[in-house]
């Protein structure tokens, strides 16, 4: 192939560029990886980051969420691997995200939250029925432990109030599947 | 469908470097953006490409010409196989440039709007940083040092990076 005659210098063209080549890159290292090549590629892969799966059990800091991805639509929340969650060992809770929700700026966009192995209470499922009901469309909790007895009713609330509401899908133990709306 | 252009219009393209390409018009059809400009009258004879410059504009007239002769999905369902596996090797084919023309490539095929272009490239791309680390990164794509993230800047990324996937 013939030489080409000039370097791409001009960061404005890389900026359109990688606005067009952030959704093809799909998995999370090489998001990660493209995150770390420069303050252009940081921002960009910040404001365009629609899907993110965070270790509860880790990191307990929702606030940093929103701030690192203010236009998140789909949000996974993962508690412990269920051999520490058994038996109140090691638990983790929701609510300081559900807190986060709550707050009227923090992730507008968010249409998708799924949650994974995090203990559940009525308070938290109230309060988001409340803030994000009109605009979740998707809402998963697998495997949750409600510390208020497991009243999937609240949950209901979830789906009645979320107008947009298209999928909510209850898993409380793995044999045992409630299917919504 | 036609592979015959004996009768077909034609349309010409002016690049950046006033090299000018008669092409039918079927493979100009390929970009919206041409598309847009014949069905609104807007096209004069001549078609002025000022930010594409020649070398670019013939890989994309390639590019549309093989993709404009190839039969269409669902035309005829026994050279389907055959055309699509026919067009997936010359893609691939097609892609085998350098960096610098790729993103070239792609900012002409974002401007002109040829939808299955602009994926090709993006895909390219994005497949030639793969599993790549930050550094490498920087080479594949010749990124500018000037603007490389401060050790700080660094620390809380690769922090934040630790609890979020995917």
């Amino acid at each position: 192939m013939a030489p080409t005659k000039r370097k791409l210098e001009n960061t404005n063209v890389w900026e359109e560029v990688l606005v067009l080549v952030m959704p093809y890159i799909h998995n999370g290292e090489d998001q990660t990886s493209v995150s770390l090549v420069s303050r252009r590629f940081y921002e960009l892969d910040r404001i365009t980051r629609k899907r993110v799966t965070v270790h509860a059990y880790y990191y307990l800091n929702p606030a940093s969420l929103s701030e690192r991805f203010p236009f998140l639509e789909a949000l996974t929340l993962k508690g412990p691997p269920y051999i520490f969650n058994d038996r109140g060992g090691y638990a983790v809770r929701v609510t300081p995200w559900i807190e986060e929700l709550e707050l009227e700026d923090s992730c507008l966009n968010l249409k998708e939250l799924d949650i994974r192995g995090l203990v559940v209470n009525d308070e938290d499922l109230k309060i988001l029925a409340q803030t994000r009901g009109m605009s979740l469309g998707i809402v998963n909790f697998v495997g949750f432990r409600s510390v208020d007895g497991d009243r999937v009713e609240m949950l209901v609330d979830v789906a009645v109030e979320a107008a947009p509401l298209v999928s909510l899908v209850v898993i409380r133990e793995l044999a045992e599947i409630f299917e919504l709306v | 469908m036609s592979t015959s252009s004996s009768s077909s219009k034609k349309i010409v393209l002016k690049s950046a470097d006033n090299e000018t390409f008669e092409i039918d018009e079927i493979v100009a059809l390929e970009s919206q953006a041409i598309k847009n400009m014949i069905e609104d009258e807007c096209a004069d004879n001549v078609i002025p490409l000022g930010n594409i410059d020649s070398k670019t504009l013939s890989k994309i007239i390639e590019y549309c010409k093989k993709h404009a002769e190839s039969p269409k999905k669902d035309d005829n369902a026994d050279i389907d196989e055959k055309a699509v596996e026919d067009l997936k090797s010359f893609d691939a084919e097609f892609a085998k440039v350098d960096m610098p023309l790729i993103q070239d490539i792609l900012m002409a095929a974002n401007f002109l709007n040829i939808d299955n272009l602009i994926g090709l490239m993006c895909r390219t791309i994005a497949d030639r940083i793969k599993g790549k680390t930050p550094e490498e990164i920087r080479k594949i794509l010749n990124i500018n040092k000037n603007d490389l993230l401060s050790p700080e800047q660094e620390a809380k990324a690769r922090e934040e990076n630790s609890w979020a996937f995917d």
